[in-house]
């Protein structure tokens, strides 16, 4: 039976720091810069060693992606026996294909999921697997109901591509309130591509909720960073608490 | 309110221990581990490798091994039998965490001078080990980081330098934990480092988090060494533990016994257990930590090896985990002191680390002072506008790096 | 020297990589020539089965393959790669496979399947094979794919059940196929990767 996921988000920045450390894995809140926690290359690591389902890599770069971003994909992939999803800023074919290239097994897309184009090309390309839509949004977008946002989301016409469909929600991002799972359920009867949650996790609990309402896999990157529960530790727990997750290889 | 936690049936660890989870009947991985240990493993074939591991030693390198030493039951065995059994000439390596205890280094010299071994020892800068166990007390709720990272990466920066492609460690993880069971091939390698060792945080991440106030070199001694040098060098990091079944309250009467290695009063602890963990004075608050994260510690941790040997019934364990655990160590003042931190400032970090369902109301009991405790050393100490700078810094998230 | 045929949308360079970091001789190849000495090939895929298969034809690899592989050549399909074993795929029915297996590939369906089946899932061996030596009866591995190989008792060494129970191993004289990617499933995939480059 298919296992749930967990899934560590590695978030990234270019600093002017001297190399050879460029890129500076951060921490995010409502989306923004909060903390500088380390090297992206050291996390993947780390995180690979504690036999992690996926790894999702994100440069956070406000719409431009940066030539030097799968340089640094190339460098995480070096060793890699473990899943990669990366993204930022990816807004044209040519960019899909360095990252694929550079050793990505999926890509992330957020704010050009409405570049019908784009979907179709990496789909057509990689496969439909190969694709993650990402639906970034704030408590603000849900103002008049959770249909309607569906309902707009829905008109973009992305849907019937997505290998995999995100869900971050602006507003708990470094929270540590628990994640939103307002959409879940009317995703799920929209679309048959697995869901992705992330955004608020702060204790086990959250992550066993994410999984309670239908969750295919939760990201996380605050609660990883700043305390001593490791992904190894938290399968080992949620485990406990009845989710159907990896715990021996 | 009193939280049930999800307990296994056999040792009684909670469902907060790192790595835990329960099979249908209710009894936890380790307990697992333990009955795997006992009944699956040739321990004949087992020792077989490890003479094979021996008989590959070149006699042109000038010693046949490292062996990290903490001056430890395990270590002390481990280099015991290294020495008596295996008749290998190691270089003795220890990483001197800051917090010795007087008894440790007595046994330590009465050890190395009964074997015939020399004996490396490496202090590193206090200045930055105060200033790590501050971090990392932060960042995971846990300020042992520098120990455990060094601990397991300056004697492999040894073995490089001198040539030496032999570590041999002690116990396995699946001894107390499962990271790893006893069908997982364990070394002690960088894996094994990344899940058990650093709590997430390298070094480069460290000094990072740190704002880069020091250099790459200053933290050489917690850094694992690149795997190039380590493939260069054919390096083998091995735990004894591997190759022999692991029996630490017998390894304990055998080396005092023959070395003269005497156990110590520790906090918290029942004194019937003096043959654990007395090598540091720290290990008093360090437990006391874990108890209001997660609601065990250490007594429930020897409950648990008593209990899966039947040499206890689950009441008299039970009974001697609410007398002795849990309770606010006399050395909590030194350590405050240590940092620069007030006890509210020490709550209101501790408190965050909780792990669920644990919810840590709980009667604060003082414990007693230690026989050895008024020399257990001054040192330089944070201040409190240093340490409050840190933990603003933290909490603000401070982008300037 | 394993030869890693590389087609422009494949994750050749992680099984490369995979096979260097054990110390295994392997080299990645786009044309026929490189081909023609081959003592060992993987052929990993991702993407459509129909481009995959096109790839194979305009750079006319799909007759040396089968050639190679009635030489007695081994070789080892990676997720696509093993459904270009195929006779054919409903994903793209004007395209051939190159006819080892029987069988035709077929779409996940199911009111509550979720798809793609993503993620980690479990392989029940069937039989005993060379490259499942030392792997446990049950063992997780990462799957990542939209069609399926279905079960053939003549072929399936492994299978998982999604839904509908399919192939995930599929063997035959000197061809294997994985449904999952051991470039990406740690140590379980290292196992069958190195277990395949040790196979007599």
């Amino acid at each position: 039976m298919l296992f749930k996921r967990l899934i560590p988000k590695i978030v990234v920045e270019k600093t002017e720091s001297l190399a050879p450390i460029i890129f500076k894995s951060i921490l995010t809140r409502a989306f923004e810069p909060f903390r500088v926690v380390g090297d992206p290359i050291s996390q993947v690591k780390i995180q690979q060693s504690n036999l992690v389902d996926e790894i999702l890599l994100v440069h956070r770069n406000k719409g431009l992606f940066d030539k030097a971003f799968p340089d640094l994909v190339l460098r995480s992939c070096e060793y890699l026996n473990t899943p990669l999803t990366v993204g930022g800023a990816v807004t044209e074919r040519s960019h899909a294909k360095i990252l694929f290239r550079s050793g990505a097994d999926k890509i992330i897309i957020g704010r050009a999921r409405s570049n019908l184009e784009l979907l179709e090309s990496i789909v057509s390309n990689y496969g439909a697997q190969a694709l993650v839509i990402s639906i970034d949004y704030s408590d603000d977008d849900l103002r008049f109901g959770v249909n309607k946002f569906c309902e707009s989301e829905i008109s973009f016409g992305y849907m019937s591509l997505a290998g995999e469909i995100a869900l971050n929600n602006k507003s708990r991002d470094g929270s540590g309130k628990g994640v939103d799972l307002r959409l879940v359920k009317t995703l799920q009867r929209t679309t048959k591509a697995p869901i992705v949650v992330g955004c608020g996790v702060s204790g086990v609990e959250h992550i066993a909720d994410c999984f309670s309402a239908g969750c295919d896999a939760v990201t996380l990157s605050t609660f990883l960073s700043q305390t001593d529960q490791s992904i190894k530790q938290i399968r080992s727990h949620i485990s406990t608490l009845g989710v159907n997750i990896r715990t021996r290889n | 309110m009193i939280v049930t936690m999800r307990r296994c049936n056999t040792c009684l660890l909670p469902e907060t221990h790192e790595t835990i989870s329960f099979d249908h009947a209710g009894k936890c991985t380790i307990c697992q581990n333990r009955d795997y240990r006992d009944s699956k493993i040739d321990w004949v074939l087992r020792r077989q490798e490890l003479d094979g591991v021996c008989q590959d030693i070149q006699s042109d390198q000038d010693y046949d091994c490292i062996v990290p030493f903490s001056g430890g039951k395990d270590s002390t065995f481990t280099l015991l039998f290294i020495v008596r059994e295996l008749n290998l000439k190691p270089l003795v390596v220890s990483f001197d965490h800051g917090f010795y205890r007087p008894n440790m280094l007595t046994n330590r010299n009465r050890v190395v001078e009964n074997l015939g071994v020399d004996l490396l020892t490496f202090k590193p800068n206090w200045l930055l080990v105060r200033k790590l166990m501050l971090q990392s007390l932060l960042e995971k709720g846990d300020f042992c980081w520098h120990c455990h990272t060094g601990i397991f990466s300056y004697p492999m920066w040894v073995a490089i330098e001198k040539k030496v492609p032999l570590i041999l460690w002690g116990e396995t993880s699946s001894e107390y934990t499962s990271y790893y069971s006893y069908e997982d091939d364990e070394k002690v390698d960088e894996d094994r480092f990344n899940q058990i060792a650093n709590l997430g945080i390298t070094a480069d991440d460290m000094r990072i988090r740190m704002g880069e106030a020091f250099s790459q070199r200053d933290f050489k001694p917690y850094t694992y060494p690149p795997r190039e040098l380590l493939r260069e060098l054919n390096l083998q990091s091995l735990a004894l533990g591997s190759f022999i079944p692991w029996n630490p309250k017998e390894q304990a009467k055998l080396i005092s016994k023959e070395l003269g290695w005497t156990g110590d009063e520790v906090e918290g602890v029942p004194p019937e257990f003096n043959y654990e963990k007395i090598e540091c004075y720290m290990q008093g608050v360090r437990d006391y930590i874990k108890y209001r994260k997660r609601g065990y510690s250490r007594v429930s941790h020897l409950m648990a090896l008593e209990l899966r040997k039947g040499a206890i019934n689950k009441k008299s364990a039970e009974k001697l985990i609410s007398e002795f655990e849990g309770k606010r160590p006399a050395s909590l003042d030194l350590f405050l002191n240590m940092l620069g931190l007030s006890e509210e400032d020490f709550e209101e970090i501790i408190q965050k680390h909780r792990v669920d369902p644990w919810d840590d109301r709980v009667m604060v009991q003082i414990g007693k002072k230690p026989h050895d405790f008024d020399s257990w050393q001054a040192k330089p100490v944070l201040t409190n506008k240093e340490s409050k700078k840190t933990v603003e810094s933290f909490r603000s998230g401070s982008l300037n790096s | 020297m394993i030869d890693i045929i590389e087609s422009p949308s494949s994750n050749a360079r992680a099984v490369y990589f995979a096979f260097l970091d054990m110390g295994i001789d392997c080299k990645i190849v786009q044309d026929a020539a490189e081909i023609h000495n081959s003592k060992k090939i993987v052929l990993p895929g991702v993407g459509a089965f129909g481009a995959l298969s096109k790839f194979l034809h305009d750079s006319k690899l799909y007759e040396p393959l089968q050639l190679r592989i009635t030489e007695g050549v081994k070789m080892l399909g990676i997720c696509l790669g093993m459904q270009l074993l195929s006779e054919g795929s409903e994903e793209s029915s004007e395209y051939k496979g190159l006819g080892i297996f029987m069988n035709h590939c077929k779409k996940f369906e199911g009111a509550d399947l979720r798809v793609p089946h993503t993620g980690w899932d479990q392989v029940s061996i069937n039989s005993q094979h060379e490259v499942l030596r030392g792997l446990s009866s049950d063992f997780s591995a990462f799957f990542s794919h939209s069609y399926y190989f279905p079960i053939d008792k003549n072929c399936s060494f492994g299978t998982t059940e999604y839904g509908v129970g399919f192939s995930s191993v599929v063997a035959k004289d000197n061809v294997v196929g994985v449904q999952f990617h051991p470039e990406r499933s740690q140590s379980n995939g290292r196992r069958i990767l190195s277990n395949f480059a040790g196979w007599e």
